[in-house]
């Protein structure tokens, strides 16, 4: 088999210089970019070099999975509509409530629909997924994303209508939840048991505070980053592992990054906090029980 | 060398380089699929391996640091680490084919095999890809690197014939 042999030494010198040249500007890249630059770097090839492919890909998917993908997006629609249905009462309640009290109405911050794209790993389960909205308004990071389900990730970082995020399983992800009757509450993180499944490990109980088996855990809206009432999961046992005066329970995720191509996206509002007090005569009656502008615009989990 | 000789490589250089240039289209065209199988041919690595038995190690360097950057946007990986070690393993596989090659198919099969093998238990390694199952992520590993260096083993026995029978 005629191979080309490695060559004379001035060759083979100049191959290495070539190659520990390029291998240093890998490095360079690799530590310099920042999560940012890495964002700037993908955007362009996918929209240059790459186009064509990923337009090969996106005919193909939609031709192929047209049929699973209305069907999916009937049943998600009919539960939406009775979700829909059996939060209206509530809403009016709150706004009635709120009046009462001299409140402002309540700011939820905004949802959106988007497309996501999961990344790929040369082996395991991705850890991140590429977030893209046909939107007007650019994004500005950091957007938790969900499915109907439950939490799915955040974004981090964002160019024009394309983010980048990271799903729960990625080892930096951390949300805030508490149990429904807000009993409880600690942080969630991401956890590998022994026999190598996926799961969360909620941390930062306090020592004198049960949490019951099969309790669902809910994001609590702290930080700002995460809208209050996401499912997160729910408790699978108590955790051997102890932090001061503080104990952990292990957690069944709610959603595990998979199929998921439709989404949405929380962009938090201005005034997330409900406790903000209204100057007084600042609200009427009109302006909270008219033309209603500060509930989820659609598709909210 | 006698021309002849000359002749032949030349011929199997351009075969081969087009057969390469096939697999990396048919790579990034596949991409999702490949990517969705329990374990399949990595056609990337596969080849850059067999580019690399033809062409100097700098050469080899550098298709690996174009291609690095690319699997990374497919991927959404970090662009630098991908570089890096495609690059790396550009340049090892071009040098180390005088010291592993005997001119036999198997020998092609075993390159392919440890190359690809190499190369993506790096990848995992440094994309913190074994961070939920190490071993059957490494076992995932393998079992491509195995499929990877069947095809393209067979691809590159079936170039050969080829351009030896033109």
């Amino acid at each position: 088999m005629p191979y080309t042999t490695v060559g004379q030494p001035r060759t083979r010198r100049r191959d290495l210089v070539v190659a520990a040249t390029l291998s240093a500007v890998a490095v360079v890249l690799s530590a310099g970019l920042g999560p940012n630059g890495e964002m700037a770097v993908i955007h362009a090839l996918r929209s240059t070099v790459l186009r064509p492919f990923i337009a090969t890909h996106e005919v193909f998917e939609q031709r192929v999975g047209l049929a699973s993908r209305v069907e999916r997006l009937e049943i998600r629609a009919d539960s939406l509509a009775m979700r829909a249905l059996e939060t209206a009462d509530l809403a009016d309640e709150n706004r009635q409530l709120r009046l009462l009290l001299d409140l402002p109405g309540r700011e939820v911050g905004d949802f959106f629909i988007a497309e996501l794209v999961p990344g790929h790993t040369p082996a395991g389960e991705p850890s991140g997924f590429q977030l893209r909205t046909r939107e007007r308004l650019p994004f500005e990071p950091p957007l938790s994303v969900a499915t109907p389900d439950g939490l799915l990730g955040v974004v981090r970082t964002a160019r024009g209508r394309v983010g980048m995020g990271e799903y729960w399983t990625h080892p930096d992800f951390r949300v805030a939840v508490t149990t429904p009757d807000g009993a409880a509450s600690g942080i969630v993180r991401p956890f590998v048991d022994a026999n190598g499944d996926q799961l969360m490990l909620l941390q930062g109980v306090p020592f004198q505070t049960d949490v019951p088996v099969y309790t669902e855990l809910v994001t609590s809206g702290v930080g700002g980053i995460y809208p209050r009432g996401l499912a997160v999961g729910r408790v699978l046992a108590e955790h051997e592992q102890q932090l001061g005066w503080t104990h952990s329970f292990l957690v069944e995720p709610a959603v595990r990054p998979g199929q998921q191509d439709l989404v949405v996206a929380w962009r938090p509002g201005v005034l997330a906090d409900s406790a903000y007090v209204a100057p007084a005569g600042a609200l009427s009656p009109d302006s909270i029980g008219g033309s209603d502008t500060t509930g989820p615009s659609q598709g909210a989990p | 060398m006698n021309g002849g000789a000359t002749e032949l490589r030349r011929r199997d250089t351009f075969v081969s380089m087009t057969v390469v240039t096939l697999l990396l289209l048919l790579y990034f065209l596949l991409h999702p699929w490949l990517h969705g199988l329990p374990a399949g041919p990595d056609l990337l690595i596969g080849g850059l391996l067999l580019a690399a038995l033809r062409v100097q190690a700098g050469t080899a360097a550098i298709l690996g640091f174009v291609l690095g950057p690319l699997e990374a946007a497919m991927s959404l990986g970090d662009p630098g680490v991908y570089a890096l070690v495609l690059t790396t393993t550009g340049y090892l596989a071009a040098r180390s084919r005088d010291i592993l090659f005997a001119d036999a198919p198997v020998f092609v099969v075993v390159y392919l095999f440890v190359g690809t093998w190499l190369a993506r238990s790096v990848l995992v390694l440094a994309t913190g890809g074994v961070a939920g199952d190490p071993a059957g992520a490494l076992l995932v590993v393998a079992l491509d690197a195995l499929a990877t260096a069947l095809v393209c083993g067979m691809i590159d026995a079936l170039t050969t014939s080829f351009v030896r029978r033109a």
